[in-house]
């Protein structure tokens, strides 16, 4: 019984909550037929938010219908020479639709206050995951070897694996003009580079080690951003749905961590490092700042209702440009240079990686300081 | 904009980075394994330089190398100055290179027996080098006894030996024709005289066969000027160093049983001044004494260095009573009276008061120290045993350890063993070592180190 009284009043609910929008969806047609044909304060009467029930279909509208209902708004306060409730719709109008676009035959009027009004974002907010690939750069060599010379990440058939790592990034961007942006944040990066060292140099490696470092590093990004047809629109005057993007910036790298994680060599008494494969701490092998550049290209694509917000993919390059190893303590780790039988180039960590990201973008609308 | 794009994807595969002048290079200290997979053991390294005699242009290291057979061979190897392998070759004794091995008066493909090889020193010569060393004739298939003998040869500077001899303590033949070769013959040092002769310096077996006596011998590639065995009191009498003094008289040092005026029980480091004659113009003896009565020290001399005051001497001091073995360190004078002489007392392991070493040589610091290097056969951190490591310690004037100069290196496994250092002119140290990687593999490591005996800056 109790279950039958509780479905009844969902269902009287439900249909009361139906028979108001359906009721106010009339009102805003109503309204803009008044609108069509010059009945001002029919709309005002319809639609004017001293009123109650006028506040109350406001909260009842479906976006779009209140996106209709702001603009209807916007205009009749225009034409009413009511510029103070004019702007005020408007804004309303701009809360609801972020970046409202303007139609062409939308009365000039509009357009004009429309210009008076902030409508970019103040802001975006991105945050980015990555997929990195270290790709060091020799500095100076240094090996315990004989002839030949480390291989990494694989490559000349080098038996480790590939140098991958991961990344999270949130950047804080802003448009300046014309697509160009500016950001500041933060990335947390994990990066890695894998080593072969065949000792005796031989073609069978009947002596060789494998070592893997491990880097995680807190970056400080700034960067620029050039966003291609950022502003252009199509044939129907809305805005491009993609965006190529080219971007470059410097950061400043502090490395959090460091350690040889996967540390073997193979031949002889094999041996494993399980202990002292800290690189920073007691061997302070690695430079604990550092700074770098980088760049890249980019694909965005707009997304949500609005078509403000973005989802991003891209392709970076990170170059370093100091020396990632602590020259002066190369040697300080005696388990790494005689039990596994290596020592660190120098080397610049840098880092190809693609991304996929999303933008989100922050509004505050108001009047333009020089029409205030 | 389509530039700018392309020009950003271009620039996406360039990459720079800022060099710091100061960092230090390959040259400035390193660590170099040099060797294929087998055996190798080091044992003398010298300077290379230029023209100038200032520039240092590399090292060569002489050694041993176990070949494919097994056995042991002499090993040389050139690097440049950063331990780069320039050239290396190996010499087995066995070969006809060094003569007539099976004594039977004619070098023929007979004399191709296998033979293992010890190496001695090497010197430096203007046009090349010269090694010396021991080889055992181990594999005899001809009838002849098993005996150690003298081997060396004249390299010249790509190492193709262009001169080689043999020496062995010939007595009769036996009823095949072969020479009946039974005593030993060990060479340990061989020094350019002033003359332009060679003195080479070791032991011989005695005619008893009952110990070995000190044996010097004045050749050239071309003549044996002469050559003594002198017997030093019961037991083996062995010379290890040599040095020509200005008069042409040659300071010769090994151990004995002799102790002499200051000597004491047991093995003593021994000096015994000899004319360009060989000829025994003085001699002296000293050991290490011990602070109970019960033991006897053997104090083995390993090697010796001038000084601006005399000799700076290390070796390896075993106690009777418990077979420990330590390194010593002696300061002597001109006259090889021991000014100074004690155990070094290493203490690089934290509560570990008496940690076994073997002292194998010593090079003067530019701060006319000492660094001796060497190795600790085995000694406990904590409750881990360890196995041997590489020893380098710095001693002062009187052989004190100075703090912060002293380390041990080399594998967690395996018997890793320091066996000579030399002193560049800006201080750097460089340690030829051995360095075992178990299972049959031990390679040359070449070490160079700052003038704190460390690798880091």
């Amino acid at each position: 019984m109790r279950i039958l009284l509780a479905f009844g009043f969902i269902i009287c609910i439900g249909l009361q909550s139906f028979a108001q929008t359906t009721a106010c969806t009339r009102r805003l047609v109503l309204a803009e037929e008044a609108f069509d044909q010059g009945r001002l304060q029919d709309v005002l009467d319809a639609l004017g938010k001293e009123k109650k029930d006028a506040r109350d279909c406001f909260s009842n509208f479906t976006t779009e219908e209140r996106i209709r209902a702001e603009k209807l708004l916007t205009k009749v306060y225009i034409f009413t020479d009511n510029v103070p409730e004019a702007e005020s719709a408007l804004i309303d109008l701009l809360h609801v639709d972020k970046e409202h676009q303007l139609a062409k035959d939308d009365p000039s009027e509009l357009h004009f206050l429309y210009s008076q009004f902030k409508t970019e974002p103040i802001f975006r907010v991105a945050a980015r995951l990555s997929a990195n690939k270290s790709m060091p750069v020799i500095i100076q060599p240094f090996n315990t070897f004989q002839g030949g010379s480390k291989k990494y990440n694989g490559a000349d058939g080098a038996d480790t694996g590939l140098g991958i790592g991961f990344s999270g990034e949130i950047l804080v961007e802003r448009h300046i003009k014309n697509g160009i942006e500016v950001g500041i944040g933060a990335q947390y990066r994990i990066a890695s580079y894998e080593v072969e060292g065949n000792l005796l140099n031989d073609t069978e490696k009947q002596l060789f080690y494998k070592v893997k470092n491990q880097s995680n590093m807190l970056r400080i990004p700034v960067l620029g951003r050039y966003n291609f047809n950022y502003d252009k629109k199509d044939a129907e005057g809305l805005r491009l749905k993609k965006m190529f993007y080219v971007f470059g910036g410097a950061s400043f790298d502090i490395v959090t961590s460091a350690k040889y994680i996967n540390t073997d060599r193979t031949g002889g008494t094999a041996f494993t490092l399980n202990d002292n494969n800290d690189l920073t701490g007691e061997f302070d092998q690695v430079a604990s700042t550092n700074a770098s550049i980088f760049g890249g290209v980019g694909l965005r694509m707009r997304m949500g209702r609005e078509q403000v917000d973005f989802l991003s993919f891209e392709i970076r390059y990170d170059n370093s440009l100091f020396n990632y190893i602590k020259s002066e303590n190369r040697y300080a780790n005696k388990s790494v240079n005689f039990d596994i039988g290596h020592v660190e180039d120098d080397l610049a960590l840098n880092t190809i990686s693609i991304s996929v990201g999303y933008t989100r973008s922050i509004y505050k609308p108001s009047k333009r300081k020089q029409y205030r | 904009m389509k530039k700018l794009f392309y020009t950003s994807i271009v620039l996406l595969f360039v990459s720079c980075q800022f060099e710091d002048d100061n960092a230090p290079k390959p040259t400035d200290e390193f660590i170099k394994y040099i060797g294929a997979l087998a055996d190798h053991e080091a044992k003398d390294i010298e300077p290379l330089y230029a023209d100038d005699g200032t520039t240092l242009e590399g090292f060569v290291i002489f050694g041993t190398q176990q070949q494919q057979d097994l056995t042991v061979d002499y090993y040389v190897a050139i690097t440049d100055a950063s331990g780069n392998l320039i050239n290396d070759a190996s010499f087995d004794a066995s070969g006809f290179i060094f003569g007539d091995i099976n004594g039977n008066g004619i070098i023929n493909q007979q004399d191709s027996v296998n033979s293992q090889e010890s190496a001695g020193q090497i010197e430096v010569l203007s046009n090349g080098f010269l090694i010396t060393g021991t080889s055992s004739f181990t594999q005899n298939l001809l009838g002849a006894n098993e005996y150690q003998f003298i081997t060396y040869a004249f390299l010249d500077q790509n190492l193709s030996a262009t001169s080689t001899g043999l020496i062995r303590a010939d007595t009769s033949r036996n009823i095949s024709g072969l020479q009946n070769v039974t005593r030993d013959m060990i060479a340990n040092d061989m020094i350019s005289l002033s003359d332009g002769t060679f003195l080479l310096i070791g032991a011989k077996e005695n005619a008893a066969e009952t110990d070995l006596d000190f044996y010097i011998r004045k050749f050239d590639q071309t003549t044996i000027y002469w050559e003594k065995s002198i017997g030093f009191g019961s037991g083996d009498d062995v010379l290890v160093r040599a040095f020509e003094n200005d008069d042409q008289s040659i300071a010769l040092f090994g151990y004995s049983n002799d102790p002499g005026i200051n000597g004491s029980a047991g093995i003593n480091a021994t000096y015994v001044l000899v004319n360009q004659n060989g000829n025994i113009l003085d001699s002296n003896s000293n050991g290490i004494l011990e602070a109970n009565a019960i033991d006897v020290n053997d104090d083995v001399l390993t090697d010796v260095i001038e000084t601006s005051g005399g000799y700076a001497v290390v070796g390896t001091s075993t106690r009777s009573s418990s077979e420990q073995s330590f390194s010593f360190f002696m300061s002597m004078n001109k006259n090889g009276v021991a000014q100074f002489s004690d155990i070094i007392s290493s203490r690089f392991v934290e509560a570990e008061a008496s940690i076994q070493s073997k002292a194998l040589a010593l090079t003067q610091t530019t701060s006319n120290e000492f660094v001796v290097v060497g190795e600790y056969p085995s000694f406990r951190v904590g409750a881990e045993n360890k196995g041997g490591e590489a020893m380098f310690v710095g001693v002062d004037q009187v052989g004190n350890p100075i703090q912060g100069l002293e380390s041990n290196f080399g594998l967690e496994g395996g018997n890793d063993v320091a066996n000579d250092a030399i002193t560049l002119p800006d201080g750097k140290i460089v340690v030829a070592c051995t360095i075992d990687f178990g299972v049959g593999v031990k390679l040359i490591s070449l070490m160079k180190l700052n003038d704190s005996g460390s690798l880091d800056r």
